[in-house]
């Protein structure tokens, strides 16, 4: 089912958590909600869901307006960011719910029921633990179950909100590759909200990136990386260091380096590179930013090194560790640095 | 890096960490090249803090333009616009008379919120009536069982307690007129009219209404009230309408018990008055008329809604947070016995006016 959001806007009290925004997702795409904490991607989730009102604007699903549909008519998934588990249920319970609450005509039958949960269990994984309580599972567990559950009752569309927030690096990585595939088994029309930028590059088809209630990029993972169109989406999409500059004959000017610029002429600019698009070198070139290293990092496989710039704040490299070792650098010395990218944005 | 000033021809332009080292050690120069319409051109500076905004204040109160501050510095300098004097407001003083307005305000949004929600509820249980089979009589079954079974043992001993204290303490100067018989007849009266529906009643607020407002707070802010919702079912049906339906059945099954019970602690201490059991039981049974019983009975299935109306209220109102439901609970209980006390006292007027 494709789901239209049409100028929609919603305000508490004074607080605007979002402005006017405006996006379509469309049938069987997996969508992800990339922001900062307390951007408003729950905010919006719950009004696509009908649980939270918006103040202006409309939701269509399959073209129709939905807007003044209520929940329990709009035939959602919804996983929320704390699992919100029956805890009184045991995990069976918990997934054959939803089945077991409908009016007796659409009602299954028990054994069609009890067909179904296990056969949802086992796709997440976890058929074995049938007969626990909640509170006897792990946050991975439990995130799971509730998946199962918004499951079992065939919504049309399946909203999750931080699916994985809780859980370490790598379950989250298990658990997201696992999302993805469950997504292309069933392709059911997903929104999933997350602030890893990593885990919404990874499996989402398109990604929406957020700020301050407002849409900065829509676009699909490549296209956000790629080209970021805001400097906030190029900010949140990974580390990058920042020069300002001001902007001569089309070219912004970082020491001897030069970028090619759109701003007119004197403008201010900002220069964004990314640490691991940065070489560096012991000789002077004409293009190059002198330097000196100030402290090394190692983090596995990479090694990051702080460079002092005058005129700067201080300079992240990020280099692999043989190559690393292959330059021999050491702390205290000068430097050159040369970036192989940049972005420049007009000064705001 | 520290604070560095180069000045210009009608600028001055101004570097690096604007602290209070920095600050301090360039504010003299900087206030003596300041020139009316001057610009001061901040964009090199990398770092300002109190210090360095109130420099940037002091060369604006001169004259100066402040130009290309970086925009995440730039807040603290806008709140010292020398524009925009700056205010300090004090909150209003608060007299007694606005005490007593917050209170009256209180106690009436409380009452419109609860008099709305048995509203709702009224017009649901006509629904459920007319359009059967929706309402989930397992869920309360369940409630009832285990709030009345729970509740039943606290309410036996402060109900032998009532009897006993009630007896014991009429006795004492009844006696002296030697109308110790009569006890039998005030306690049975006062019993089974006010004291055991009244009793019951509080202690169910503080049980019952209490782990209804706790249990469904908690619902709430897990947000298994919205799981609930986006699976299709309607929390008032599933989880408010069987609580009280329960609540409303148990109650008097508990108060009939009190009353036994509060009766047997009378007839003891009866005994040891010597006034025969049989006697003091008779006695009590005989003055207690039908109308005295089932009124009773009728004002504590009220009381009963009540408590179960203001616990799942609370608890559905619940905020966010853990601590929200335990200022739920508290509420509840609280709401719970003025309520009771509002509505016993309507009752008093009605069975006054009916004459019973
Ligand atoms: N019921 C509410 N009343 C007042 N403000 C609210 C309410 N709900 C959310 N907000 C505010 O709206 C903003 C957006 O909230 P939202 O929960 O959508 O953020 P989010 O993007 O999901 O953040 P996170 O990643 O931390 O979950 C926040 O600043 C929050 O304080
Ligand atoms: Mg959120």
């Amino acid at each position: 089912m494709s789901i239209a959001i049409n100028a929609i806007s919603k305000r508490f009290g004074d607080f605007v958590a979002l402005d006017n925004l405006q996006l379509d997702i469309a049938s069987g795409e997996l969508l992800a909600l990339l922001g900062p904490s307390g951007c408003g991607k729950t905010t919006l989730l719950r009004i696509i869901a009908g649980l939270e009102t918006p103040d202006q604007g409309q939701i269509l699903f399959h073209g129709e307006d939905a807007t003044d549909t209520h929940v329990r008519e709009r035939q959602v998934g919804f996983v929320f960011q704390h699992y919100a588990l029956f805890r009184h249920m045991t995990v069976f319970e918990n997934v054959a719910f939803g089945l077991r609450v409908r009016p007796k005509k659409t009602r299954p039958s028990e054994t069609e029921i009890k067909r179904k949960v296990h056969e949802l269990l086992s796709l997440v994984q976890l058929d074995w633990l049938a007969d626990r309580y909640p509170a006897q599972l792990s946050g991975g567990q439990r995130q799971r179950i509730a998946l199962a559950r918004a499951l079992a009752v065939e919504p049309k569309v399946l909203l999750l909100d931080e699916p994985f927030g809780a859980l370490d690096t790598k379950v989250r990585k298990e658990l997201r590759r696992w999302l993805r595939r469950l997504h292309d088994e069933m392709h059911i029309t997903s929104v999933f909200v997350t602030h890893d930028q990593e885990e919404a590059l990874e499996v989402a088809d398109r990604v929406v990136v957020m700020n301050k209630g407002k849409i900065e990029q829509i676009g699909t993972p490549e296209q956000v990386y790629d080209a970021p169109a805001t400097p906030f989406v190029y900010q949140f999409l990974g580390d990058v260091n920042l020069f300002h500059s001001r902007v001569h004959d089309g070219w912004a000017e970082v020491g001897a380096a030069r970028f090619a610029a759109e701003a007119g002429d004197s403008d201010k600019a900002v220069v964004y590179v990314r640490p691991h698009e940065i070489e560096l070198s012991r000789v002077a070139t004409d293009k190059a930013i002198a330097g000196v290293i100030s402290h090394s990092r190692l983090l596995g496989a990479t090694v990051r090194l702080e460079v002092d710039v005058k005129d700067a704040e201080v300079v992240e490299v990020e280099l692999t560790r043989e190559r690393y070792q292959e330059g021999g650098w050491q702390v205290g010395e000068p430097v050159w640095l040369n970036p192989r990218e940049a972005r420049v944005y007009p000064a705001a | 890096m520290s604070a560095e000033l180069i000045v210009g021809p009608d600028t001055l332009q101004l570097r690096g960490r604007l602290d209070a080292g920095g600050a301090a050690a360039i504010w003299a120069q900087a206030r003596s090249a300041v020139t009316a319409g001057c610009v001061v051109d901040a964009s090199g500076v990398d770092y300002c803090d109190g210090a360095g905004s109130a420099l940037l204040f002091d060369l604006i109160q001169r004259g100066a333009r402040v130009d290309g501050l970086p925009e995440r510095y730039a807040a603290l300098l806008a709140d010292l616009n020398p524009d925009k004097p700056l205010t300090v407001q004090s909150p209003k003083p608060h007299g007694i008379a606005d005490e007593l307005a917050d209170f009256g305000k209180a106690v009436t949004s409380e009452f419109t919120l609860t008099m709305a929600f048995i509203g709702v509820f009224t017009a649901d249980i006509a629904r459920i009536f007319t359009a059967r089979g929706k309402i989930r009589w397992r869920n309360g079954f369940a409630v009832a069982s285990s709030a009345g079974a729970d509740a039943l043992p606290i309410i036996a001993l402060v109900a032998f307690l009532f009897g006993v204290i009630l007896s014991f303490q009429s006795a004492v100067p009844m006696r002296q007129f030697g109308a110790e018989l009569f006890v039998a007849d005030l306690v049975g009266l006062s019993l089974v009219r006010e004291l055991a529906p009244l009793m019951t009643a509080i202690l169910l607020a503080g049980r019952t209404g209490a782990a209804f407002a706790a249990e469904l707070g908690t619902m709430k802010v897990n947000e298994e009230i919205n799981a609930l919702v986006t699976l299709g079912l309607d929390p008032f049906r599933f989880l408010v309408i069987p609580r009280l339906l329960a609540v409303a059945l148990i109650m008097p099954m508990l108060t009939v018990c009190a009353e036994v019970i509060g009766l047997a602690g009378m007839a003891l201490v009866m005994a040891s008055f010597d006034v025969p059991l049989a006697t003091s039981l008779h006695r009590a049974t005989a003055i207690v008329g039908f109308s005295d019983f089932f009124g009773g009975l009728g004002k504590s299935m009220v009381f009963g809604f009540f408590i179960a109306a203001i616990g799942c209220l609370r608890g559905l109102r619940t905020g966010a947070g853990a601590a929200a439901v335990g200022e739920s609970t508290t509420r509840a209980v609280v709401s719970s016995i003025v309520m009771l006390v509002v509505v016993d006292g309507l009752f008093a007027v009605m069975f006054y006016i009916l004459g019973w």
